[in-house]
């Protein structure tokens, strides 16, 4: 590869395409490697996972951008995940998973920028958006979604369909076998909240507020929080249904949608979007 | 409208000043006993277990001087259990989770949610009261929750006897110890990390916790988690797998994991109050999936 731009370089080239919504004091940064490094191909995706860094090699891509940091916990003091009790740097230094992955990345000179709070607030909104070409949802009922401009996720207005039909539908396009539902399968439904990633309950408070929205369509929920207000939203009468499609699942396209996007303002060097998947391996078919 | 703290737990409790006034007035020798009596004498019944700064365990809405007629025990406060407390008579809801969706329970935005008013106002119309007892339940030992998961899972004989969370299985696979689990949890929602032929001779409970996931994987062929935050947890046990270990993560649901010891807390309080009627109500998590 002839084209000599350093990860440094492709990180403000990124800037310079949202000069207005660019915010600082975020959780980005680089997580592995240095800024000054030659690139030689860009991979975009979720969550850097050991098979996507695999994948990167193999595609000779040095830069990874990512939403997620590479070792299961933020250590910056930004935060912008729940974690659930993450293990200390010490505990983790000496984990066998953590070694492997490290050495996978310093062995290949790999370079890991996250991209989070700022690729959330593109205008171009890929992280929505391109969950919402997936899925197949596309009016957009911009009266319902105005107020919700400090959220990633848009209320759509869809042809009349049954929750079952809804969840398969989402199944099969956003290939998420393992999306969990609540609600009663033959309700009838027209308008989705869409809401990529982990969803909160106030979240799920703003959209659902205005009692316009018959189903939510997250990645993951809480099991005491966002979860449990959506069961009490269906108790109420007010909802119908609500379809956790999995966090990758729901992430993974907008990842995609980034490379898209990039390749639109660099070609110095590929860039290519990767989709991590579902990390689950089977659910048990299980009927209590 | 701003709501301040103080005030909204006003709301939240109708009556915070009188249930303090209450608890110095003697009840009537042959009237029921109020939530507040008979909460004074489950904490006082649970001993060192009992800790009366925790802010999970306390009365979460209605009056906590109302007459209590009968009680229910469940998983989860839900606006369906609530309901369906209150079409078998019971007013008295104890629960092991939250009831306005969050663990802090009174956080806002909840003040200004019309769901939150909806529950309350159903509270306060039927004279019910709901109190949560989280941490103490937790503290007492035997652990209930473990006790009760173990029998459920007729895990009992497995588990180690200084370690009744953690298994020691007669050598098998995945597959068997995940359709162990699965026949004896009522629920729609199991996922699993793992290949089901890979052997499992050991396996330890870690509930949500993503460093209690990774300290168990080490040392266990599986673990058993409820309720794990997708990208530390999940993701954590794929890179797990990639980097060549062969171990299995089974992931239930929060409700069929942890419900079993509300299931067991009517005999409990029995021994307290022979006389209250109590109840479990199933708190039943409705997941399904394709």
């Amino acid at each position: 590869m002839a084209a000599n731009i350093t990860a440094s370089a492709v990180v403000e080239k990124i800037r310079g395409q949202a000069p207005a919504t660019w915010m600082a004091g975020t959780s980005e940064g680089f997580e592995c490697g240095d800024g000054n490094v030659n690139v030689t191909g860009i991979v975009t995706v979720w969550t850097p996972t050991i098979q996507s860094l695999q994948k990167a090699i193999s595609l000779k891509h040095n830069l990874i951008i990512s939403m997620e940091p590479p070792f299961w916990r933020e250590n910056g003091t930004v935060k912008t995940e729940v974690s659930m009790g993450a293990p200390t740097t010490k505990v983790l230094e000496a984990n066998s998973v953590y070694q492997f992955k490290k050495k996978l990345i310093d062995d290949n000179g790999l370079v890991v920028w996250r991209f989070n709070e700022n690729y959330k607030a593109l205008p171009s909104n890929p992280r929505l958006n391109a969950l919402a070409r997936t899925l197949g949802y596309k009016d957009q009922n911009t009266q319902a979604t105005q107020k919700l401009a400090s959220l990633s996720a848009a209320v759509y207005t869809i042809p009349e369909v049954s929750l079952m039909d809804l969840a398969k539908k989402a199944r099969d396009s956003a290939n998420a076998k393992a999306l969990r539902v609540l609600g009663e399968p033959g309700e009838k439904v027209k308008s989705v909240a869409l809401m990529p990633g982990y969803v909160t309950d106030a979240d799920i408070m703003a959209m659902v507020h205005d009692k316009n929205v018959d189903a939510i369509v997250c990645g993951e929920a809480c099991e005491w929080e966002a979860f449990e207000y959506a069961e009490d939203w269906i108790t109420a009468g007010w909802g119908k249904g609500m379809i956790m499609l999995g966090r990758a699942v729901s992430e993974d396209p907008g990842a995609q949608e980034l490379a898209t996007w990039m390749r639109s303002f660099i070609s110095d060097v590929p860039v290519s979007g990767i989709a991590v998947g579902e990390p689950f391996s089977y659910i048990p078919s299980h009927k209590a | 409208m701003h709501i301040s703290r103080r005030q909204f737990n006003k709301l939240a409790m109708t009556s915070c000043a009188f249930a303090a006034a209450g608890a110095a007035r003697p009840a009537f020798a042959d009237g029921p006993m109020t939530a507040q009596q008979m909460v004074d004498k489950i904490s006082t019944a649970m001993g060192p277990a009992w800790n009366p700064a925790s802010y999970r365990d306390t009365f979460k809405m209605g009056d906590p001087n109302t007459p209590v007629n009968a009680v229910a025990s469940c998983f989860m406060s839900t606006f369906d259990v609530i309901k369906r407390a209150h079409a078998k008579g019971l007013n008295f809801v104890i629960t092991h989770e939250p009831t306005m969706w969050t663990d802090q329970d009174f956080l806002p935005p909840v003040e200004n949610d019309p769901l939150f008013k909806l529950k309350l106002e159903y509270v306060n119309d039927n004279k019910m009261i709901v109190w949560r007892t989280h941490d103490s339940l937790h503290k007492m030992r035997p652990e209930p929750m473990i006790t009760a998961e173990n029998k459920k899972l007729g895990w009992d004989k497995y588990a180690l006897p200084d370690d009744a969370k953690t298994y020691k299985f007669p050598p098998t696979t995945a597959r068997d110890i995940v359709s162990q689990y699965t026949e004896n949890v009522p629920t729609g929602s199991v996922r699993v990390i793992g290949d089901p032929s890979w052997a499992v001779k050991s396996a330890t409970q870690c509930g949500h916790g993503f460093s209690q996931n990774v300290e168990g994987l080490e040392k266990y062929d599986a673990t058993v988690s409820i309720e794990v935050r997708e990208w530390e947890t999940c993701e954590y046990g794929r890179d797990l797998i990639a980097s060549g270990a062969k171990k299995t993560m089974i992931i239930g649901s929060h409700e069929s994991g942890e419900e079993n010891m509300m299931k067991d807390f009517p005999a409990w309080f029995q021994q307290l109050f022979p006389t209250t009627h109590i109840e479990f109500i199933p708190t039943t998590d409705r997941l399904w999936t394709l």
